[in-house]
């Protein structure tokens, strides 16, 4: 029994730390007086604000089905355990319905408790389960793959990046021949070789779609690390005397940190897209887990229907939607205001 | 007073360019061709040339920031020709340098402050952090900023207050020799006088050694003890200030000098405009290097063995035929 509550403590505790770990960062960043005049700078943007307003609900729901606890029952005076019930379950628990109902339909099949009370907004599937509930749970596939994939690709893009661009010769090769290799393999064919080797499941598209992209970041820090290195406050921190080591991470490092910045942002709703259309073919996160691209597979021959089914695929589509648009909005503002080529009212950073 | 605290013998950088997918050896582009000087303590040499003539390549050879090809660098007795890892601390706290661009040579993202800290660290490792901000804005008063200035960030400052900082992190090391890249070419010509006096009063205050690697000869002729004037990759004519801008002998020197714009002087000077481009230094002339472009060519320049003479009392030039008479 125990050890059920020590599993969802963990599992909570984890994505707790993430986004707590998130927030302190940018917290910090914000004392910084460069920084915070870049946040300034991006606030001042409405579309932006609005993005990020939007980013911000999809990280509540996501937060709200992370924290979990365990369910048990009580089978002849034994505890037996049912599943996990998050806190987004807690505060909406739809009914489960035997197949199809349209959406805004009300419960039909409900234990004692439920009483006939409710609605289902975005109707049901053919299982009969809640399609509202369903896109809420593919918040958290989502943020977890694109967030958990990020995790993966940033330390080994920034590592292989700044070593490749600042040292050049040798290592610069080495990394470069690394990933023009797996540059030249179609993304999608590498992923469906990957998802074959590793099977269906979550962490595993995480590390496939690892593998995959962490090349885009890699190539972009190289670049930028090829341009710092040869500034001259460089060569004044090795006239002092300053290791390698210490002028990558201590002085290039945060000067390559925007290009890291907006690269990973919009990086994430590429991975968004990448498990929606990996779980579209059947290569992405198992079937019984509740993901929009899982929906969108499902309804498939759900449009050939009469009467058509529309809901499912409609609710997953514009949770996704709107998602990706708030993400590329928030990226692509970040950029402006971050990235000297596009900088247009000019932070001095 | 070391009568040689620094000394370059017989120095060579050659770039090696490959070519081809088997990065077969081309050919070598010889920024610096065999070039012996030595600096007394206290005192400053000026570097002159033309651009793409290395000047900046020595200054940064001596430092190990490009790789010496053959030579060797003598700093108070010790060999520091192409210096390990290891040994680059300690041959920063002796020899430091001041670079061109005040704007590229602080890091933007760094405050002045901790820029500054790092320098002092340098010299005193495991200072404690007030101890070490204290020394910083000693420092930061020394060059004639304020206090005040420790929590700001380069972008907040003007092109000679960041000329300033960049002076403040070389001394912070408190070294014996510094080497100054061209760190007024950069620079509006009043703050150019600002930094070049802020330059002499540390010579005189810390009794510091220059490099001064410059272009410009009235700012060389007002710093400099002595003076090299470099031609592709040699040096053609060593000597006093006093000698090279009095008694030029080098055709290429008489030519500088005829470049120098002076406000004084009522008679209009002749002057000597050199035909053509610097040649390339991967393909340099046979003889004489200066041949090509020199008013006073003889036929026999495109053949001769260069050898540096000594003219004058510590006056050296390259050029066989002309000796000042007039």
């Amino acid at each position: 029994m125990l050890e059920y509550y020590i599993n969802d403590i963990l599992r909570s505790l984890f994505v707790l730390v993430i986004i707590g770990g998130g927030i302190y960062t940018v917290l910090r960043m914000n004392r910084n007086r460069i920084w915070h005049d870049v946040f300034r700078q991006i606030w001042s943007v409405p579309i932006a604000r609005i993005s990020f307003g939007v980013i911000c609900l999809y990280l509540f729901v996501f937060l709200l089905d992370s924290i979990s606890y365990p369910l048990f029952k009580e089978v002849n005076k034994k505890h037996v355990f049912v599943n996990s019930r998050t806190l987004l379950e807690v505060i909406y628990t739809p009914a489960r319905e035997e197949s199809y109902s349209a959406p805004m339909a009300k419960y039909q099949f409900t234990d004692k408790k439920m009483e006939n009370k409710g609605i289902h907004p975005a109707g049901t599937n053919i299982n009969g389960e809640d399609v509202l509930m369903n896109a809420f749970k593919g918040i958290k596939v989502a943020f977890t793959i694109g967030g958990l994939t990020t995790l993966i690709i940033l330390p080994i893009g920034i590592f292989f990046g700044l070593i490749a661009g600042y040292f050049g010769k040798g290592a610069d090769t080495t990394v470069t021949y690394v990933y023009s290799t797996l540059a030249c393999i179609p993304e999608i064919l590498l992923l469906i070789a990957l998802m074959n080797i590793f099977g269906n499941g979550v962490l595993q598209l995480c590390i496939a779609l690892g593998i995959t992209s962490w090349v885009g970041l890699c190539r972009i820090v190289r670049g930028e690390t090829m341009k710092q290195k040869n500034m001259e406050y460089v060569q004044s921190a090795r006239a002092l005397g300053q290791s390698h080591f210490r002028i990558i991470f201590k002085h290039i490092l945060p000067n390559v940190m925007h290009i890291i910045l907006i690269t990973s942002i919009l990086r994430f709703s590429g991975l968004v897209m990448a498990e929606v259309i990996l779980s579209y073919l059947g290569l992405g996160v198992p079937p019984e887990i509740a993901s929009w691209g899982i929906m969108i597979d499902q309804s498939r021959g759900e449009l050939a229907r009469d009467p058509m089914v529309w809901w499912n695929i409609i609710t997953a589509f514009s949770f996704m939607f709107i998602l990706i648009l708030s993400v590329n909005f928030f990226g692509d503002t970040i950029r402006d205001v971050l990235d000297p080529r596009t900088r247009v009212k000019g932070v001095k950073a | 007073m070391k009568e040689k605290l620094l000394e370059v013998k017989d120095l060579k950088v050659y770039y090696p360019k490959y070519k081809g997918i088997f990065k077969k050896l081309a050919y070598h582009i010889k920024a610096v061709n065999g070039v012996s000087f030595s600096i007394k303590e206290g005192s400053t040499l000026s570097l002159v040339g033309e651009s793409g003539c290395g000047k900046t390549t020595i200054g940064k050879a001596i430092i190990s920031l490009v790789p010496v090809t053959h030579g060797s660098i003598v700093y108070d007795g010790d060999d520091i020709t192409n210096i390990p890892e290891e040994g680059r601390k300690k041959i920063a706290q002796n020899i430091q340098i001041i670079f061109q661009d005040p704007y590229g040579s602080l890091n933007p993202k760094m405050k002045i402050g901790y820029i500054l800290d790092e320098a002092v660290r340098v010299k005193y490792p495991g200072l404690s952090r007030a101890r070490t901000a204290e020394k910083t804005v000693k420092l930061l008063e020394k060059i004639g900023l304020y206090s005040n200035d420790y929590d700001k960030y380069p972008h907040e400052f003007s092109g000679g207050q960041r000329q300033r900082i960049g002076i403040a992190r070389a001394i912070a090391v408190e070294p014996k020799c510094i080497i100054c890249d061209e760190s007024v070419s950069a620079l509006d010509v009043s703050i150019q006088a600002d930094i070049i006096n802020l330059l002499v009063d540390l010579q005189r205050e810390e009794k510091l050694t220059y490099l001064f690697i410059a272009h410009d000869l009235s700012v060389v002729k007002y710093i400099s003890t002595d003076v090299a004037v470099m031609y592709l990759g040699r040096i053609v004519e060593y000597g006093s200030s006093d000698q090279i801008f009095k008694t030029p002998l080098h055709p290429y020197t008489i030519s500088l000098m005829s470049a120098v714009p002076e406000v004084e002087s009522k008679k209009k000077k002749r002057r000597i405009i050199l035909a053509g481009d610097v040649p390339s230094p991967v393909k340099t002339p046979s003889g004489c290097p200066f041949h090509p472009r020199c008013y006073m060519k003889r036929e026999e320049c495109e053949r001769i063995e260069l050898k540096f003479e000594e003219i004058g009392k510590g006056h050296y030039t390259a050029c066989p035929f002309n000796r000042g008479v007039k």
